[in-house]
Order: structure tokens, then C-alpha cells, then sequence
């Protein structure tokens, strides 16, 4: 009865830990929302792994290093909130194998039109590698891809 | 192993708190777009607090008569004019009190009846177990983009 009791335990700790992974997976995916669309790329850059990706329509960087640099390079800073845009990310779909994970996830990129109306600008999905690091998911690899206009991703660069 | 099922028993609440939380956002957009406000009011704390770009209020009462003289229409055919997206949800539990920030997107449809986007913004909640069940203790609205209904001085297609 001690045994079946232990057992039992173990698999219900699995259980709960997978339901907390896919927790703190979907966390890495708003963090990475929420620091994109307040342009702070020094946040944005250390949600990836030391030798971690992001490839997509604006090159491609290797390394937190290069991503910051990279995002500062292509992307223009709000120069106030009235021009602030925001990425909605939705449709996770998330596969946890131990320390690792693969996901998939649809982001919406809304911005404002010359009267200041809100429009869809880009549809795009995102396809992701992603490993445990010190206690906490970060990207291995995050391939962003530009649907709606379509714009291919920077693997060849 | 006392220790270990009390530690695995609160990991487990915690999700279970994010997930009754998540149906709370969920039931507010559903009240809102049903017009449904004494549902919408019994989601806050008896106190609970609402300040939004349509007034503020203190107290579920206060609550439901805001709503009804903003956004009542008892002439309004049975069928919706809006729905809220709720997305990007950012949920932190600790014990009986919780924090979350929300993304909303409010679509409508324009003079020819298609879907348009109207405007956009975030919640900023205070949450609280009362009763063995999730409300808002206090919940801020922030418009990010658009143009609310009530700021138009005509219906036109905007």
C-alpha cells in the first residue's frame, strides 16, 4: 500500500509539473509580447538561450547578444504612447519532452491607421524550440514566421 | 511524504487559481457582450471597484447602475453589437489574492455589417478569493487605440 501510495505520487508530480510547464511556457510567450511591444530589447534578449535563435523577416541572431542588436538595428522606438502598437499571440499549441519543448502560436500585429483607427497590419506564426535553463523555459529557437503579407523567414542569411 | 503531498497539493492550486481566474476574464467579455449587467456585477467583490472609460464605481450596486445607464437599451434587438476579445493574459497568484493584465480588442461591424476592429486596450486586475471563488476586487481600464461608441458623436462607420 506504502509502494502503490508513492507511486501514485510520482506520477501525480509528473502531472502538475507538465500543467507548470506549459504555464511558464505560455509566461515566456507574453514576456516576450509585452518587452517586444514596449521595445525594451535588452529584456527581449534574455528570455533566449546562450547559443539561442530567433530567425524570422528582420535576419536572423544567434546568441542574446546579437538578437538586442539585431532588434535595435530594424525596429523604430515608439518616440511616444501615441504611437505604440501591440502583438496579440494566441492558438498555443505546446509538446513538453523533459527539459525541452517544441510549440507552435499565431501572433496578430495591430497598428493604427492615419486617423488613428486600430487595423490588423500582420498575421504571422511563430514555431518554437524551447529548453529549461536554470529553472525557467527560455527559446533554443524561435522561427517567426510573416504569413499575411508573406515575407520569408532569414534562414539563408 | 506529509510534506510532499502538502507541497504538490498547493503547486496544483495554483494552477487550478490560473485557470479559474481565466474563465473569470472570460465571463466578464460574455456578461459585457450579452448585456448582462447584474451577471457583469457579481463578478466584483461586494466593494469591488470599476474604473473604465465609462465612469467608475465602488460596490456592485454602483457597478450595475453604472452599466445600465451607459450602456442599457431596452430597445436593442436581441442580438449582439460587439464582442470583446480578451487576450494575452498575465496571471500572478499568491494565496487568496492575484494580479492580471489583459489585452482587450473590441470588434464591431461597420455600416455594411462587416467586422471592424474598433478599439483596443488593457485590464489591469486585482483579484481576490472570496468565498472559494475568484472576483475582481478592482479592475482599471486603459483604452491603448480607437474609439469607444460612446465618444462618437454619430453611429457613423468608424
Amino acid at each position: 500500500m506504502e509502494a502503490t501510495t508513492a507511486i501514485d505520487l510520482a506520477q501525480l508530480e509528473a502531472r502538475v509539473s507538465r500543467l507548470e510547464d506549459l504555464d511558464g511556457i505560455w509566461r515566456l510567450f507574453q514576456d516576450y509580447r509585452r518587452h517586444l511591444d514596449q521595445r525594451d530589447f535588452a529584456a527581449y534578449s534574455q528570455l533566449f538561450a546562450a547559443d539561442g535563435e530567433w530567425i524570422g523577416n528582420l535576419g536572423r541572431g544567434k546568441g542574446p547578444v546579437e538578437i538586442e542588436a539585431l532588434l535595435t538595428r530594424t525596429l523604430e522606438v515608439y518616440p511616444d504612447d501615441s504611437t505604440r502598437t501591440l502583438h496579440l499571440v494566441d492558438n498555443p499549441v505546446i509538446e513538453v519532452d523533459g527539459d525541452r519543448a517544441t510549440a507552435t502560436s499565431t501572433w496578430v500585429y495591430i497598428e493604427r491607421d492615419e486617423e488613428d483607427r486600430p487595423y490588423l497590419s500582420l498575421i504571422g506564426h511563430y514555431e518554437d524550440v524551447l529548453t529549461r535553463a536554470g529553472g525557467r523555459w527560455k527559446f533554443q529557437r524561435r522561427v517567426a514566421y510573416l504569413d499575411f503579407p508573406y515575407e520569408a523567414p532569414a534562414f539563408a542569411l | 511524504m506529509a510534506a510532499r503531498d502538502g507541497d504538490l497539493e498547493a503547486r496544483l492550486r495554483r494552477l487550478e487559481d490560473v485557470e479559474e481566474i481565466q474563465r473569470l476574464l472570460l465571463a466578464y467579455a460574455r456578461c459585457l457582450d450579452e448585456g448582462d449587467y447584474a451577471g457583469y456585477s457579481e463578478l466584483f467583490t461586494e466593494d469591488g471597484e470599476l474604473n473604465a472609460q465609462l465612469g467608475q464605481a465602488k460596490g456592485r450596486e454602483a457597478i450595475r447602475a453604472l452599466l445600465d445607464r451607459r450602456l442599457g437599451d431596452d430597445d436593442a434587438p436581441p442580438r449582439r453589437k460587439a464582442f470583446h476579445l480578451i487576450g494575452n493574459p498575465t496571471i500572478e497568484v499568491d494565496g487568496d489574492r492575484a494580479t492580471s493584465i489583459v489585452t482587450w480588442a473590441y470588434l464591431t461591424h461597420d455600416d455594411a455589417g462587416y467586422p471592424m476592429l474598433l478599439q483596443f486596450g488593457h485590464y489591469r486586475d486585482q483579484l481576490t478569493r472570496d468565498q472559494g471563488r475568484w472576483m475582481f476586487a478592482r479592475r482599471d481600464i486603459s483604452r491603448d487605440l480607437g474609439f469607444s461608441p460612446l465618444d462618437l458623436p454619430t453611429t457613423d462607420a468608424r
